[in-house]
């Protein structure tokens, strides 16, 4: 099933074009990377596809809908978002990981410490769910961040350079979780530009303006 | 009342405290010479001009061109706030031209016809200054409460971000900032009023005094002033700022900074 699709995409950022009339599918429970050199407009591509840049809302649509025609809240509660650099929030790890559920579109749906605790430790953090989530170690808040995701359990996943800033022990966890995650049928775009090494899926290179599919 | 009159040719000793400021700046080599001199001219010309136009206006029986003339002097206040706010990607001049219109004018209209009662409302002598300083001083808090808005949506882009990527609204993405601008256009009023007559007297007050106002009721007009400006503060940042801030997102929950 076609999940997301891009049509005749361009896009671009300060008046330099990145992307030229590109096509784009991905199938529902797809994982696809997308590599490429620093600047050439991989993490723009994902702030589009969860409609937070302007410009591409009539171009990309999710499930055949443009994204301009859905709730700005609803397509990005289908549509998570992980950027490059995890955002300190102030307060501890539980008002963290709780701070969707402050929100009108999740409200109601807050989860219980048990199953806080339970989400940590598939990405084996073991940190106690009052500790301040600012005093964490950037492998420990990217981690954090991602479970954030992880627990709203969107359709698809968005991740800019989830292993960029961490160590090799970090890098592994985050991409067995990713792994599972993708088996529980998320739906996966990972940018990087490094190889993901462990991580399977459809390869695209940003070439020229054009996203190249490539073998590896 | 018996008022010591100043001349013009009085006016012009007083042109020694320049020349004092000027010699300290060749001396200290400030380069505000020539800053000085635009500036005591600029004093001179404008002060005697709006002399004679108040002169005109206080003689004027017609509200609504005592009306037109305060939202003249309104329009020049949101002109002074986008200058000094300089945001480019937002147009900020039209909201706040229209929301400090609207309640400004209902402010000073309450203030002169029901706290005052000077008949009738608009007699220009009280509905000009008091609306004016009202102006003034909202016109300072809303910059200070735009320019802060601005700054920390940029600084804390990332934040605010987040909270739309979780699928928040704007209101919800920039409570925190919102909070935080409005208390900034707000504090130095309420400050104000913490120091009022400890400090400093107020210029009004000094002023009605100098006229030779009984001082008591020269400070129950300040009592009055500070009360007014706080609330018009209030109001006008409120608003303000809500508008702005409204319009820094577009209407797929986008910053459009």
């Amino acid at each position: 099933m076609e999940l997301i699709s891009c049509r005749g995409l361009r896009l671009e950022r300060g008046g330099v074009v990145l992307l030229e009339d590109t096509d784009l599918v991905i199938e529902a429970g797809e994982r696809i990377l997308i590599t490429g050199p620093s600047g050439c407009g991989k993490s723009t591509l994902l702030r589009h596809l969860c409609m937070l840049e302007p410009g591409a809302e009539q171009t990309i649509f999710l499930q055949g809908r443009a994204l301009a025609e859905w709730v700005p809240g609803e397509l990005r509660r289908a549509v998570a978002y992980l950027p490059q650099t995890p955002v300190a929030v102030e307060g501890s790890v539980r008002d963290y990981l709780c701070l969707p559920y402050t929100l009108k579109v999740y409200s109601g749906n807050r989860p219980n410490d048990k199953a806080l605790k339970a989400a940590l430790e598939s990405l084996n953090l073991e940190i106690a769910l009052d500790a301040g989530a600012e005093q964490l170690s950037p492998g420990q808040k990217a981690r954090l961040a991602l479970v954030q995701r992880l627990l709203l359990k969107p359709q698809v996943l968005l991740c800019d350079e989830p292993i960029a800033a961490l160590d090799q022990d970090s890098a592994a966890l985050v991409v067995r979780a990713l792994e599972q995650a993708g088996r529980d049928g998320m739906t996966q775009v990972l940018v990087s530009h490094q190889p993901l090494q462990g991580a399977s899926g459809r390869c695209y290179r940003f070439v020229d303006r054009r996203l190249e599919l490539s073998p590896s | 009342m018996n008022v010591v009159e100043i001349g013009w040719g009085q006016l012009l000793i007083s042109l020694l405290f320049i020349v004092l400021a000027a010699a300290a700046s060749l001396y200290y080599r400030l380069r505000m010479e020539r800053d000085l001199l635009v500036g005591t001219i600029r004093t001179f010309a404008q002060l005697a001009l709006v002399g004679y136009l108040l002169q005109f206006v206080f003689d004027l029986h017609n509200p609504w061109l005592i009306l037109l003339l305060y939202l003249w002097m309104l329009f020049w206040a949101a002109h002074a706030i986008r200058g000094r706010v300089d945001e480019s990607k937002v147009a900020i001049l039209g909201p706040t031209f229209v929301s400090m219109a609207i309640t400004f004018t209902l402010m000073t209209v309450v203030v002169t016809s029901a706290v005052v009662q000077v008949q009738p409302w608009y007699t220009p002598q009280y509905f000009i200054p008091l609306g004016g300083m009202i102006a003034g001083n909202a016109m300072n808090a809303i910059s200070i409460a735009l320019e802060r808005l601005f700054k920390s949506l940029r600084e804390q882009r990332a934040e605010v971000e987040l909270i739309l990527s979780l699928g928040g609204n704007w209101q919800e993405s920039s409570q925190r900032l919102r909070r935080d601008a409005i208390r900034a256009g707000m504090i130095p009023s309420v400050n104000a009023m913490m120091t009022v007559g400890l400090v400093s007297l107020p210029g009004m007050m000094s002023g009605q005094i100098l006229a030779g106002v009984d001082p008591a009721q020269a400070v129950r007009y300040q009592i009055l002033v500070m009360l007014m400006m706080v609330g018009a503060t209030a109001v006008g940042t409120l608003i303000v700022v809500n508008l702005a801030l409204k319009r820094c997102f577009t209407r797929y929950q986008q910053l459009r900074l």
